[in-house]
């Protein structure tokens, strides 16, 4: 199971944040059943990185990885590495790995409601690690909380901050927890699905204000998210991820423009057009394959329109089809253009 | 607040009303004739028993007599034994033994109980936990009399470590009774604990608090544990029944006169009025320590509110 890298420049440059080959397996019954089978993504300073694919594909197990905060077991990461400024993150202890959590990486959980403590007031949970890490006093920590608090445009920062998370509608709880993520500057910002269980003019709004949040520091932005449309107008980079891996990576302009891998032509077919807005991805056509160790071939196969009889022999390597876009299928990136166009 | 004070305090009168009287009727039906007993093995004489029956009110309705007893509650008074003991002043020097043992059980349940559960919480399958599943498996099956019996005759008689029984030696009198009347539930406690830590340390929010940084520490004690007790809490609050009614046998084992001493001894000497005194006491003080439970959940969770 060797990696799919985007090598050279991966490897000699530093990024800000590099996951490489990562491999994460579950013990089942009959043998440990791979989830991610070689994740490899950066990203740097300044710069967002969408990362799209179906549920279940292994995107917040990624982000779990690079958090430390996965449960081994019953996960086990059996290869891969996880750079932050070129330190390798999977081989520090506990405590080195404790400082990099939120003043090296920050995350945004996917669900606002479950990711702030019900039983304690809003404004010190943010303002937590002010204290904890940085050793503010009380009165140092509640002011830069009320600022955070007012970076994120909560209205009446003075107020909600000793309100409780069930006060709070789910945009506020949103912004929250991105102020929470945000306390200790963090170089790097990990968003999972930060707009999933909103109503979608919210949804907008909480990708406007991550948007400027990233323009104001300068971090780098981890977006993962179902929303295309969302892709086009803040992403700068793009990762398409299948079956615990990314099976297509560019700049956003190139990916949508030309996709060089079936599942990406998918997903954007998918999105509905008249309404953008709602630019969720509609289900595809058929089910995201159940892995196991006897999976050989490319994983897309079953659903794939262009599927051919050596899609089944071997699975894809990703590879540069042009200047920094990088697709893990068969087919050569011309030849999908043509024929997908044709299809479509 | 205040509404919901005054429904609650409304709600205890009720219970303490339907308590004593249920208690009342069946101390009411009881075999044997208290004045018979009181006279002993001749029969007694019928002037002394008519004098007797007066001035306890006997010959009245059993409804008359309930209603006097509770008018003498209101008033701080539950009556005379039959030997002409004040009731509430003999309750009153009691009750400090029974509240000590109270005390002593419940803080091994909390010491032993939260503090086992939180240990095999954090080590699933770790010698705490083993030791808790040992134990839990231990405490459901083995009747506590005969643990009572065990150490009495181990660490008091044999190793002569504590005091057999008695309340002599004051603080270490209490040690042995206390373990064995709150072991009854400390594997529960551990149990109760161990599940919702577990289930608590999977939540987002703990999982947040991880990632920002936090010592792990500061995330089980400040984020994990808080929520996990709150059933905890409910549970403690329910076992002071569970207390009240263990330490009529505690009690008894270890001899220390209490109000649980006092309660099978009266029943065992037909004694009417100390058995309704005891229970009125009884329920008295389970209603108050619910009442305080449901108020400390307000606290745990701020979402509670009461209205
Ligand atoms: N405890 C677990 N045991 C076995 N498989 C799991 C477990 N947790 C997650 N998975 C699998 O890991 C895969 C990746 O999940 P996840 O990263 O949450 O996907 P995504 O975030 O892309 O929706 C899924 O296919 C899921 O079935
Ligand atoms: S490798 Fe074959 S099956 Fe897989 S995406 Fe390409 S064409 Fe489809
Ligand atoms: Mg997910």
């Amino acid at each position: 199971m060797s990696a799919a890298t985007p090598k050279g420049r991966a490897m000699t440059s530093e990024h800000l944040l590099e996951v490489h080959d990562l491999q994460v397996e579950f013990g089942g019954d009959d043998g440990p059943v791979p989830v991610l089978r070689g994740v490899s993504w950066h990203v740097d300073r300044g710069e967002t990185l969408a990362i799209l694919g179906e549920s279940g594909s292994g995107k917040s197990m990624t982000a779990q990885v690079i958090m430390g905060i996965l449960d081994t077991p019953p996960a086990r990461i059996s290869g891969g590495s996880v750079r932050w400024n070129g330190r390798d993150l999977l081989g520090l202890p506990e405590p080195a790995r404790r400082e990099v959590r939120g003043r090296g990486v920050g995350m945004v959980f996917q669900d606002s409601l479950s990711a702030l403590n019900p039983v304690l007031r809003v404004g010190p949970q943010i303002g937590e690690t002010l204290r904890t890490r940085l050793g503010l006093s009380r009165r140092e920590a509640r002011d830069r909380t009320v600022e955070l608090m007012r970076q994120v445009r909560i209205p009446d920062a003075e107020q909600r901050y000793r309100q409780y998370p069930h006060h709070f509608s789910g945009g506020m709880r949103q912004r929250a927890v991105i102020a929470m993520a945000l306390a200790l500057s963090p170089d790097v910002l990990i968003a999972d699905e930060p707009t999933t269980a909103l109503d979608a003019t919210v949804q907008v709004q909480i990708l406007r204000l991550l948007q400027a949040l990233q323009e104001e520091s300068g971090m780098g932005l981890v977006l993962i998210t179902h929303d295309f449309g969302a892709v086009a107008s803040i992403a700068d980079r793009v990762a398409v991820m299948y079956a615990g891996r990314v099976v297509e990576t560019g700049v956003v302009r190139d990916i949508f423009r030309r996709p060089a891998h079936p599942y990406t032509k998918a997903l954007l077919d998918a999105v509905p057009r008249a309404d953008r807005r709602a630019g969720r991805l509609a289900a595809l056509p058929g089910q995201p394959p159940v892995l196991g160790k006897e999976s050989t071939g490319c994983p897309f196969r079953f659903r794939c329109p262009l599927a051919e009889a050596v899609c089944e022999e071997r699975e894809p390597v990703l590879k540069e089809h042009a200047q920094g876009h990088w697709s893990a299928c068969h087919l050569g990136k011309d030849v999908i253009a043509d024929v997908l166009t044709a299809h479509s | 607040m205040p509404r919901y004070i005054t429904s609650r305090v409304l709600q205890a009168v009720l219970v303490l009303v339907g308590a004593t009287l249920v208690i009342f009727v069946i101390t009411f039906a009881l075999p044997g004739d208290p004045v018979q007993a009181l006279a002993g093995e001749r029969a007694a004489d019928p002037a002394f028993a008519e004098a007797i029956r007066a001035r306890y009110h006997l010959d009245e309705p059993l409804l008359q007599q309930y209603g006097r007893f509770l008018l003498g509650v209101v008033q701080g008074d539950l009556g005379q034994t039959y030997s002409g003991q004040d009731v509430a002043q003999m309750l009153g020097e009691r009750i400090w033994v029974s509240g000590q043992l109270a005390a002593f059980a419940l803080a091994f349940q909390i010491l032993i109980g939260v503090g086992a559960g939180i240990l095999s919480a954090l080590r699933r399958n770790g010698l705490a936990d083993t030791g808790v599943r040992i134990f839990t498996l231990a405490g459901l099956s083995i009747p506590f009399f005969v643990t009572a019996y065990v150490l009495q005759l181990v660490v008091g008689v044999k190793l002569g470590w504590l005091p057999v029984a008695g309340t002599e030696d004051g603080f270490l009198s209490y040690i042995m009774p206390g373990f064995v009347l709150g072991s009854l539930s400390t594997a529960y406690v551990a149990r109760l604990t161990r599940g919702q830590l577990t289930e608590a340390l999977r939540e987002d929010y703990v999982r947040m608090a991880t990632s920002k940084g936090l010592t792990r520490v500061r995330v089980v004690a400040h984020h994990a544990l808080r929520n996990s007790l709150i059933p905890v809490v409910t549970f403690l609050g329910l076992e002071v029944g569970a207390l009240l009614s263990g330490a009529v046998i505690t009690e008894s084992i270890f001899n220390l006169p209490g109000m649980g001493q006092a309660m099978a001894r009266a029943v065992y000497l037909g004694e009417r009025t100390t058995v309704v005194g005891v229970v009125t006491v009884f329920v008295l003080v389970y209603v108050v320590v619910n009442l305080l439970v449901d108020l400390l959940y307000a606290v745990l969770d701020p979402r509670i509110r009461y209205a």
